[in-house]
């Protein structure tokens, strides 16, 4: 048995047909994987009938039948001389250990890696090895260790480098402060109102205006290359598939609906990657079993896993993502929501990329955009906003040399440094702009791909606003934890780096919210023809603070404008004019995520996705 | 632009600025300088509160604003003199360092564009950001680069907030993006909208606020406050002024025009050296510049010796040649545009000027703060939107101008000057007392 090769044995079986088999024989040539991995992958052979046959051909025992029995079969005392990620890191677990031999299961017995690391551990033990599926592996190391790996996703940033992590909210300083700023303001509003409103007045259009020139800088930097080309098609092309690495592909599901994951599965099989390189980890959290129940309905490939997250505080997507970063095996790892649909090549452009820049470059992310644009009046709003986002200020920030808050998904890391830094804040509601600039005060940087992920732009005013919220809210929370120590942050990434903390990370959520603030003042003034906002206000400064107020929001509009041009989206040209509208609504989004930093700081608001897909039937019908 | 380059360039625009200051200074001191220069200081003089409002409800709100920074007459064309370099900067990098370091010289050193600055700075302003947003809308054709699209389009739209009329120029552009742009039509509107954006919504936010302040959406461009009333209904239509004017513009505003054409062939560039070394010297440096710009957007390093050294003389000889003219007759440098309503308007002022011939404590009791202006060396102050009499600060000038309407009496002062619309009044000796 041990001499014929495991594609004739396999046909012999008639568990494959000769055409699969030709067609995975085909695919190995090409990526130099292992078959039985590219035959799973595929979907023309189920892991269990694998592993069976592999047993029989290696003529090892293959113990994953039945998990229970296995568990029992665990001596605990030979965990100790392990740590749980080793068991992720090469694939395998322990079973026991005598004096004279160590046994283990796993699903890769001819690993070189695998062998390397037990020899060193155990030099004069003999090894013996058994057989079982990866996916079976996952479970017992779950059985095992779930308590530690979740204490790890949940708290582990907290316990190694508290300072950088949003646990606490507020430290007592910043209590201090705001209390400190909340006093003066009202002895102020006591002993001279017309004062403290003069003064509050022109540090809020201040702190409009700063925020609107440092983005108007940003833009103009980030408008300079017709892309910010990070890697060629050339440098893509000229990768050779055999030494692609794994990859590990994150995807946080939470009530999903059934069309979403599908479209999600498509969109996974389109990648052009090899399968049988893709690790794809499927995290659902443990009181959502419907979309556990869609997820199995849907059949995925099997190089897709499921992992269950389990209950805890707080339900945030990090820790969902921290949970599964625990499990990821490849060399670099990516996040993509239920809802997205990324550029198909973009997995290898990620790994040209990495290998052109040095490792400094920890992660890069790609653009975001939308395949709802003209959906309805938001949708197009929201495509105006993200290709102005990702498409100028975010390479801005890059060709700057700045710290880049990093978007929802599609961000690519090198797995083992994400590790280091200590994955992502779950206690941050926008853990990902938290850990590109964790990342960059620690040293490292992000850069852009130049590559697109399109997601669902959110089509529905409550949904996209409780989206909003969310976002302003985590960025609210991003400024405080990296403003604990600033003259550190000062220190670590110079002038430059402070203020896009300012400016940028605080200056988006307060802008916005200083800008319902400076419409009212300005409505007021024109409604009410100046006759109850003149006493309190000069009027020199009214002037300078409607010129502000226009000329901010020209800007702004003016920018939304240009950011059509990128991806020839001309059609939706006209409604940047509505762009004050929006911005309106951000800044209601912009009060609620204030509000909610002191009422619910971790409360994680779920977007709904698959809203397009509804509105579709919907006109279908 | 490396650190060097860098440091190189703020150096080079802090020895431009002193220069610009200084001539301008001197400018100032021989009655050289244009009557704009004078306004603009005059709007921020008095109460910030009014100085404000002047800056966003009058005309032109841009050297209004660079008054706002220092108001003298001399800073502001120092200022805008850098705005200038500044912005024909960018279009000169490519050239070759030599060739560059002359053509700066020539160009912001030479006293063509000193007595250009001096003369006409808001018309020179004017231009200098039409031509650099018709060279950025030419490179977006070329390398679809948005940069160019974003930055055009605001360079476009400032000269909404230098002169009125800007919005002459949107007709060819119009008519060039609609007709010469290729693509199809959405895309052509697209670029309209952007490009047409940034000006109207200047011009917009200027009349909403003088809606707003004075009920009159257009009162900007009548107003005391403004310089626009007595500018020329359209200078350029003045074929005579024009005429004698072009040179100066040419000067600098050639360069920028050629560095829109790039990449040109090296054979025309060398029938134009040759033609350029026979000119008259008073065009040298016109056509000099011109050279050495288009000569230094070939590639770097293609121009031969001979090419190289030819030109660099022909510059030479430009600077030389104009700064020796310069000496040898100042005046023939300096022609005034023709702000006939202001110059009608002054006659009194300047025959009251005459009469003040030492600085003196001035009191100016009048809203048009542009009559201040003509004799900077004697203002101290303006007590704007004041009814007469006045009580306290009367009472502290030696000399009292006010309109020749207001028929209030002033006490203990003395008519020496009555004008048709002014009146000069000198306070008893016995009871000023000087500040």
């Amino acid at each position: 048995m041990k001499e014929k090769r495991l594609g004739e044995i396999l046909l012999e079986k008639g568990l494959i047909t000769r055409e699969q088999l030709e067609e995975a024989l085909a695919l190995q040539r090409e990526s130099k994987g292992l078959l039985g991995e590219i035959l799973i992958a595929q979907g023309f052979l189920s892991p269990l009938k694998l592993y069976q046959v592999l047993a029989e051909k290696e003529e090892l025992a293959y113990l994953g039948e039945e998990l229970p029995k296995l568990v029992q079969m665990v001596d605990q005392k030979v965990l100790s001389f392990f740590s749980p990620s080793d068991f992720v890191r090469f694939k395998f677990f322990p079973l026991r250990h005598e004096n004279h031999y160590l046994e283990i299961v796993t699903p890769s017995p001819q690993s070189a890696p695998l062998r390397a690391f037990l020899r060193e551990r155990f030099p004069h033990a003999e090894l013996r090895m058994n057989l079982i599926t990866p996916y079976e592996l996952d479970q017992l190391i779950a059985t095992f260790f779930q308590k530690e790996f979740l204490q790890e996703a949940t708290t582990g940033l907290f316990f190694r480098s508290p300072d950088e992590s949003a646990a606490q909210v507020f430290t007592p300083f910043q209590w201090v402060t705001l209390t400190g700023i909340a006093i003066l303001i009202g002895a102020g509003f006591l002993f001279s109102p017309l004062l403290t409103i003069t003064i509050l007045f022109a540090v809020l259009n201040f702190f409009y205006a700063a925020n609107v020139v440092f983005k108007f800088l940003l833009s103009l930097k980030g408008s300079q290359t017709e892309y910010t080309t990070t890697v060629t098609e050339e440098e893509v092309n000229a990768l050779d598939p055999a030494t692609l690495p794994v990859y590990t592909i994150l995807l946080p599901l939470h009530r999903e609906p059934l069309p979403v994951i599908q479209q999600l599965l498509e969109s996974i099989r389109h990648l052009d990657y090899p399968q049988e390189k893709l690790d794809v980890i499927f995290l659902i959290e443990e009181d959502d079993p419907e979309t556990l129940r869609y997820c199995k309905m849907s059949k995925p490939p099997y190089n897709v896993r499921f992992l269950i997250v389990p209950r805890g505080f707080p339900k945030t997507k990090p820790r969902a993502c921290n949970f599964g970063l625990l499990f990821a095996r490849g060399e670099f790892l990516t996040i993509y929501d239920a809802e997205d649909v990324p550029d198909r090549d973009q997995l290898k452009k990620a790994v040209a990329t990495f290998r052109k820049f040095p490792p400094e470059f920890i992660c890069f992310q790609a653009a975001l955009n939308f395949y709802n644009a003209n959906q309805n009046f938001l949708t197009r709003l929201f495509t105006l906003e993200y290709s102005y986002w990702f498409d100028y200020l975010l390479p801005g920030l890059f060709t700057l040399k700045l710290p880049i808050p990093l978007g929802g998904t599609s961000n690519h890391f090198r797995t083992e440094t994400l590790r280091e830094l200590g994955g992502w804040d779950p206690f941050n509601v926008t853990e990902d702009a938290d850990l590109g600039m964790r990342a960059s005060y620690r040293g490292y940087r992000v850069g852009i791909l130049n590559s697109t992920t399109f997601e669902e732009a959110n089509s529905h005013l409550k949904n996209w606003i409780r989206q909003r919220s969310r976002w302003l809210k985590g960025y609210l929370q991003t400024f405080l934890v990296h403003n604990r120590n600033p003259w550190r942050i000062f220190k670590k990434s110079g002038l430059r780096g402070w203020l896009t903390l300012q400016l940028f990370i605080g200056g988006t959520p307060l802008g916005q919210a200083a800008s319902v603030l400076m419409w009212s003042i300005f409505l007021a003034w024109l409604l009410l023809h100046r006759t109850l906002i003149l006493p309190f206000l000069p009027d020199h400064l009214v002037i300078i603070g409607s010129f502000n107020l226009l000329w901010g929001n020209f800007l702004g509009v003016y920018l939304s404008m240009l950011a059509v041009f990128r991806r020839n989206l001309h059609t939706l040209l006209p409604f940047s004019l509505l762009n004050p509208l929006y911005w309106i609504l951000a800044g209601v989004a912009a009060w609620k995520g204030i509000w909610q930093l002191f009422s619910r700081p971790f409360f994680w608001e779920k977007t709904i996705h698959g809203l397009h897909q509804e509105a579709s039937h919907e006109s279908k019908r | 632009m490396n650190q060097n380059g860098r440091t190189l360039l703020i150096v080079f625009l802090l020895v431009c600025g002193m220069l610009y200051f200084l001539f301008s200074s001197w400018a100032h001191e021989e009655g050289f300088l244009s009557p704009e220069a004078y306004f603009f200081p005059s709007q921020v003089h008095g109460h910030p509160e009014d100085s404000i409002k002047n800056l966003f409800l009058a005309y032109p709100v841009l050297p209004s604003a660079i008054a706002f920074l220092y108001p003298s007459a001399p800073f502001i064309i120092a200022g805008t003199g850098i705005l200038i370099a500044i912005l024909s900067l960018p279009w000169l990098f490519p050239a070759e360092p030599l060739l560059l370091s002359l053509f700066l010289l020539t160009t912001f050193a030479s006293p063509l564009f000193l007595s250009a600055l001096c003369t006409t700075p808001t018309f020179l302003l004017f231009f200098v950001f039409l031509v650099s947003a018709f060279a950025h809308f030419l490179r977006y054709q070329k390398e679809k680069t948005p940069y160019h699209l974003f930055l055009g389009g605001i360079l476009f739209g400032i000269p909404f907030l230098i002169h009125p009329h800007a919005g002459w120029f949107t007709i060819p552009v119009i008519v060039s993006v609609l007709f010469l742009f290729p693509g199809p039509t959405t895309q052509k509107l697209s670029l309209l909208m952007v490009i047409l954006f940034p000006g109207f919504t200047f011009l917009g936010i200027i009349a909403f606020l003088n809606w707003v302040y004075t009920g009159h959406a257009l009162s900007f461009l009548h107003s005391s406050h403004s310089f626009s009333p007595y500018l020329p209904s359209f200078s350029w239509i003045n074929w005579k002024y024009a005429l004698t004017q072009f040179p100066r513009w040419a000067a600098f505003l050639g360069p920028l025009l050629v560095g829109t054409l790039r990449e040109k062939k090296r054979l025309f560039w060398s029938a134009v050296v040759v033609a350029g070394s026979t000119a008259l010297p008073f065009f040298l440096p016109l056509l000099a510049t011109l050279l050495t710009l288009g000569a230094g957007f070939l590639k770097p390093r293609s121009l031969g010796k001979t090419h190289r050294l030819v030109l660099s003389l022909s510059l030479g000889i430009s600077l030389a040649s104009g700064w020796i003219l310069f000496f040898l007759s100042p005046t023939q440098f300096f022609s005034f545009p023709p702000y006939q309503p202001l110059q009608e308007k002054l006659t009194e002022y300047r025959e009251i000027s005459s009469l003040l011939d030492a600085p003196t404590a001035v009191l100016v009791l009048d809203q048009d703060s542009f009559l201040t202006a003509s004799w900077p060396g004697h203002l101290t102050a303006v007590v704007p939107k004041r009814p007469l009499p006045q009580t306290t600060p009367v009472q502290f000038y030696e000399y009292i101008i006010q309109p020749a309407e207001n028929r209030g009496a002033l006490p203990d002062s003395q008519d020496i000057f009555r004008g048709k619309k002014l009146r000069l009044y000198q306070k008893e000796k016995s009871s000023a007392a000087l500040p």
